[in-house]
């Protein structure tokens, strides 16, 4: 028997069974965080609905940039959406090697409800930096910002208010300061995260890293006056109700403190909220609340950290319009609700005047919106990694007592004033404190 | 030459070819990359890498970087006193096991369990051990009436924290070569020892440590080297810190050339780890051969 004779009714079977409409395959490279249930929930919702496969490859966050740019610079990319966090964003955008979303759709737009998130589904090529009116490259798909988590049941206990300012939080940590048994305050100053943790101390005090990006003005602000109040009040709250190793303190162990009860309040992301509902993981369930970061003198801030997906050039059309259609798909109102639910962070901001947001279970949202219109990018340029680095380095010093605040920051602004004018961009540099 | 010699080296030719191919192309052309990408500037560039020749910039860049000093510093001494206390540790309980008569298996496996841990387990256990509220070891100094210690966040413990983790980690490997050593020491050498009346200490001076030399120089020389390269237990106890306490050259090679994308300093950084272990490798090996000589 010719070999053709058995392999030409399984073709044709095939080939029938098949629809001439069916789509792509498509590959999405994801890391590994306590988001990811609720996100691969709610694409199983999407699949089920439509017809569409969508592949995840869970990746550890560490090795998500290497995946990613490994991918968009090959000729045929692996991935047909890629998610950048805000450490690796501008980098991964500035290659130039993410599709531009209005080519594959012209008329579509992220509708208001949308947090903007400092503008940073739109990167500008020519200032290097984001910019509402640069190309359209990212679209949300993790709302992921810090919150001020608080105990609240022990706040009715004491009768106290929520904390407006960063006074209001040192006194009212100080009330429930009680090592070891409960820190008033825990910060999370480990050295691969402290400048994260620091962040909305050091908006919120009229300080910044860069001066005004936007405006491609990247002169070096870490060691302005502004920013040595930031600090000292970041140690007074430490000195006063928080941790006395904080700066050996990192996410896992801050959120094992929020846990167990022995931590009063926190600045942790809105992404740890998951656990502390569960009576499998927490000791406080129904116990925490989360609320806007305290102000400043200057304003109320929180740090970004949210993730954008992105479709990158490297891959066929076909699969380019079906990436689109999921993230158009996530993105609307009604299906953000399903994203909540299960477990995921929405990325709209106007939910917090949803009736979902009046529910106990769902009682961070007006915190997460809140938070989410005042959170500011700390290291919005394509060094961001390498910045983050150094900032790092010198913050972990000062709060560990290496360096003093004037030491350390002012050798911080020496190593961020090398690093961009070594990139060719526009700095200068404050006098030194 | 005779004809037969001619084949033979043909055949030794074609049977060592497929091993040279993938040493040329996995190892040596790699290196060779690397050597030639740290004299250049390396920037992703309008879709494609753009080399621009920066001569010896990228190592002129080395002594002034804030991570690679701290990191070599504290990888130099990293290896020699973790790699000391394993293999004292190592030997002493190789000859132990040697000595017992029962049980010998249970305890082989016993010791051996750590080396078996992936490293993310290890990081895992240890970073619960050493936690400064929820730490056992902690919880046990507490009974002890000491005051908890903070092993992974003080500037003066962390890096002892980091080389108990390694001793613990690797001490079973040295163990197990040691062991292999120990066992091949034929036994009419100790009897003959034991009918001149040696004493245990004299045995051991006098017959087993000459005897063991080659064996404890080769696990030296490779653990060293395994050594030099410490990358994961620094990434998931410490991340370097407090300040730069825990930095070693593997992390700020990570950092630079994977993190940062910074492919031309991160391969100088690359090349003069390389050149250090190969130094100490070339080092260890002429003590070595010396040895040899002298005997």
């Amino acid at each position: 028997m010719k070999i053709a004779n058995v392999f030409a009714p399984l073709v044709l079977t095939l080939a029938i069974a098949t629809p001439a409409t069916a789509a792509p395959q498509l590959n999405m490279v994801i890391n590994q965080s306590p988001w990811f249930d609720g996100f691969s929930k709610t694409l199983e919702m999407y699949e089920a609905e439509t017809g569409a496969s969508i592949e995840l490859d869970v990746t550890p966050y560490p090795a998500m940039s290497e995946k990613i740019r490994n991918s968009i610079r090959a000729p045929r990319g692996i991935y047909d959406i890629v998610i950048t966090s805000t450490e690796f964003m501008s980098t991964i955008y500035n290659s130039g090697l993410l599709e531009d979303i209005n080519k594959i759709d012209p008329d579509y737009k992220l509708d208001e409800g949308v947090c903007s998130y400092q503008n940073t589904s739109h990167w500008n090529y020519d200032s290097q930096s984001f910019d509402p009116n640069g190309t359209f490259v990212g679209i949300p798909v993790n709302g992921n910002v810090q919150v001020l988590y608080y105990r609240r049941d022990l706040y009715e206990e004491k009768g106290l208010e929520p904390p407006k300012t960063w006074d209001d939080l040192i006194k009212n940590a100080a009330v429930f300061h009680n090592p070891p048994k409960m820190y008033g305050m825990i910060q999370r100053s480990e050295r691969s995260s402290v400048t994260y943790n620091f962040g909305p101390y050091l908006f919120s005090h009229g300080g910044s890293i860069y001066k005004n990006p936007v405006a491609g003005d990247w002169s070096i602000m870490i060691n302005s006056p502004e920013a040595k109040a930031a600090m000292e009040k970041y140690l007074e709250l430490r000195d006063t109700a928080g941790h006395p190793n904080s700066h050996a303190v990192g996410q896992g162990e801050m959120i094992q403190y929020l846990r167990t009860g022995r931590a009063a309040h926190a600045i942790a992301v809105i992404a740890a909220w998951g656990g502390m509902d569960d009576p499998d993981k927490s000791a406080v369930v129904g116990k925490l609340g989360a609320l806007l970061i305290p102000a400043g003198p200057v304003k109320n801030s929180s740090s970004l950290g949210h993730w954008e997906a992105s479709i990158p050039k490297n891959v066929p059309e076909e699969n380019k319009i079906e990436a689109l259609n999921f993230l158009k798909w996530l993105v609307t109102k009604e299906n953000q609700i399903k994203y909540i639910k299960n477990g995921a962070v929405p990325v709209r901001c106007d939910l917090i005047y949803s009736p979902l947001a009046k529910e106990d279970q769902f009682r961070f949202l007006e915190a997460l919106g809140q938070n989410s219109d005042v959170a500011d990018f700390l290291a919005p340029l394509v060094q961001a990694v390498e910045s983050t680095n150094i900032t790092n380095l010198y913050l972990n010093k000062i709060v560990s007592g290496e360096v003093s605040i004037e030491e350390g920051l002012n050798q911080a602004a020496d190593d961020l004033y090398d690093m961009v004018t070594k990139a060719g961009l526009e700095s200068a540099k404050l006098d030194p404190l | 030459m005779p004809k037969f010699m001619n084949e033979h080296r043909r055949w030794l030719f074609i049977s060592l070819s497929p091993l040279i191919f993938f040493l040329v192309v996995f190892t040596l052309l790699p290196l060779i990359n690397v050597f030639y990408m740290s004299f250049f500037d390396v920037v992703w560039k309008d879709t494609k890498y753009t080399y621009t020749f920066a001569g010896f910039e990228n190592y002129a860049a080395l002594p002034s970087d804030k991570f690679f000093v701290p990191g070599l510093k504290n990888t130099f001494v990293f290896s020699i006193v973790g790699v000391s206390i394993q293999m004292v540790l190592g030997f002493l309980i190789a000859l132990f096991v040697t000595k017992i008569k029962r049980g010998k298996t249970f305890f082989i496996s016993v010791f051996l369990i750590p080396v078996l841990l992936p490293p993310i387990v290890i990081g895992s256990v240890w970073r619960l051990l050493y936690g400064y509220d929820f730490g056992i070891i902690n919880y046990l100094l507490g009974f002890l009436g000491i005051m908890p210690l903070d092993w992974l966040g003080s500037h003066s413990l962390a890096f002892t924290s980091i080389v108990i983790v390694d001793v613990w980690h690797w001490t079973p490997f040295i163990f197990l070569l040691l062991l292999a050593g120990l066992e091949s020491i034929p036994e009419d050498v100790y009897e003959a020892g034991r009918v001149d009346g040696v004493s245990a200490f004299q045995e051991l001076l006098y017959i087993t440590l000459p005897l063991m030399i080659p064996t404890l120089l080769v696990t030296m020389i490779f653990r060293m080297i395994t050594s030099f390269k410490v990358f994961d237990e620094i990434y998931l106890l410490t991340s370097g810190g407090p300040g730069t306490s825990t930095e070693v050259i593997s992390f700020s090679i990570y950092k630079t050339f994977f993190q940062s994308d910074n492919l031309g300093l991160g391969s100088a950084m690359s090349v003069v780890a390389l050149l250090l272990v190969t130094f100490l490798t070339i080092l260890a090996l002429a003590a070595f051969r010396n040895r040899q000589a002298d005997e």
